[in-house]
């Protein structure tokens, strides 16, 4: 949990996660709930703190806030100021949004909570890959001043304890999602959940909700034992993936898997999920080694394997 | 590629705390299946669905006595949560049902005009396993709930 680690990858995390935060503020439609009259707000966590929901003028001004601060974030400036500005914009958009939902939806759960343990990480993800550099250099030239020191010098440390923690962190908070929503399914169905036709009735409720039926969820729903391969696959998925934790070379088994469940859940039932599963891939994969590959492999010099390590 | 570390690159002391808060309200809240967004208690699917289902619709009925169909669940200004709503709609007060009634009426007039009278809340049940093609069978409507001008009336 608190072995070393490379500044870049915790680096890279800061630019994913802060990235995608900047893109699901921007295209997530929260005009639908604001403004919406009180007699029909059901209120979750700390949104009981809103006597009603924000106007539509305000979600406008939240997520223009957000959306600026989480690429302000992404670039490594005034991490300390601009991270938690973005997270609490999030957090009042996405909670006022959840409140509106018939059922708790996922999707930015995982993004949330990664987001956190940025958060609590403090300046250590703005001290590599970072534009803090290239702006002071551009603002003393404006000024007409001498060329700074690189950023190096200004913290030569770039590996380290602390730049290991949050990564490690987030992991196990993503492993035990997927093991928490599998173990809800032992827990509140058992086997049940993959021997009946669970799935099928899932299926069948989705494609009918729809203005046209999903041909995907039909033809799936009207092959039980397809239906019962479907269910027990993701069962499985769900429930053995904190192997990855301790078995990295897994990752190129789970992690496909997962993306793949959820391409699949998002084709038949509707359901996006694709905030979490790129949440997903920012935390797991090795970005400083992926880029080296990628340098490697545009100088035709032999990549190393390590992506997912 | 990696320098060695110094004191400096140690995790800050406030560090192990954190994690082991933050990991335990992650377990905790499904154990104890609560919801504080945003921890999850991670129950979405985990239960059994069975081929009946059960529903919600509204209709608008104007002075002539005529039905609209009003799809209030898929209206775009904050009207989302209809099913939800009326899932506890006999369990809240009755100042509550008659508040809840009011915006829904409202929002009927908006779009049907001024002679909209009241709504009529059907309670659907219908079976998925009974499939037209590639579609369930009409639900079976009963008559649950009037939200007129005067509150909410509970269909007798």
């Amino acid at each position: 949990m608190f072995a070393q680690e490379d500044a870049r990858r915790l680096a890279a995390v800061r630019i994913g996660l802060c990235g995608l935060l900047a893109l699901r503020l921007a295209i997530t439609d929260y005009g639908v709930v604001a403004g919406r009259p009180a007699a029909l707000v059901q209120p979750l966590s700390y949104i009981n703190l809103f006597e009603r929901m924000p106007s539509q003028e305000v979600v406008t001004t939240l997520q223009i806030c957000g959306v600026g601060a989480a690429l302000v974030a992404a670039a490594g400036l005034a991490l300390r100021a601009s991270l938690p500005v973005a997270f609490v914009c999030s957090l009042t958009l996405n909670g006022m949004f959840q409140s509106a939902l018939p059922v708790r939806f996922y999707n930015d759960i995982v993004l949330t909570l990664c987001l956190l343990v940025l958060l609590a990480c403090g300046a250590a993800a703005s001290e590599a890959w970072s534009m803090r550099e290239p702006v002071r250099r551009a603002l003393r030239s404006f000024r007409c001043r001498s060329a700074p020191e690189p950023s190096i010098a200004l913290n030569p440390t770039t590996n380290g304890e602390r730049y290991g923690w949050p990564i490690r962190t987030a992991m196990i908070a993503i492993a035990l999602a997927y093991f928490l929503v599998g173990f809800q399914k032992w827990r509140n169905s058992g086997l049940p959940w993959v021997t009946s036709d669970n799935l099928r009735w899932i299926l069948y409720a989705s494609s009918d909700g729809r203005s046209h039926p999903t041909g995907l969820a039909l033809f799936i729903a009207d092959r039980p034992l397809l239906a019962h391969v479907f269910a027990a696959g993701s069962l499985l998925l769900e429930t053995c993936f904190p192997l990855v934790l301790f078995v990295p070379r897994l990752r190129w088994l789970f992690l496909p898997g997962v993306v793949a469940m959820h391409v699949g859940i998002r084709l038949a039932i509707g359901l996006d999920y694709s905030a979490q599963w790129l949440t997903l891939l920012i935390v797991f994969v090795n970005w400083p080694v992926v880029v080296a590959s990628f340098r490697r492999a545009v100088a035709r010099v032999p990549a190393p394997r390590a992506a997912l390590r | 590629m990696a320098r060695p570390s110094t004191p400096s690159a140690a995790a800050p002391r406030y560090a192990r705390p954190f994690v082991a808060l933050f990991l335990a309200t992650l377990v905790v809240c499904p154990l104890a299946s609560l919801n504080p967004w945003p921890f999850s208690n991670w129950e979405l699917f985990s239960r059994l669905r069975t081929d009946q289902q059960t529903g919600w619709r509204a209709v608008a009925v104007d002075s002539a006595g005529r039905e609209h169909v009003y799809p209030i669940a898929s209206l775009p200004h904050g009207y989302r949560g209809f099913g939800s709503i009326m899932a506890d709609f006999s369990e809240r007060s009755a100042a509550e049902r008659d508040a809840i009634c009011a915006a829904w009426l409202r929002g009927a007039t908006e779009q049907f005009g001024s002679g909209t009278r009241l709504l009529r809340i059907y309670h659907l049940q219908w079976l998925l396993s009974d499939r037209r093609g590639r579609r369930a069978a009409p639900p079976h409507p009963t008559l649950a709930w009037i939200c007129s001008t005067k509150g909410a009336r509970e269909a007798s």
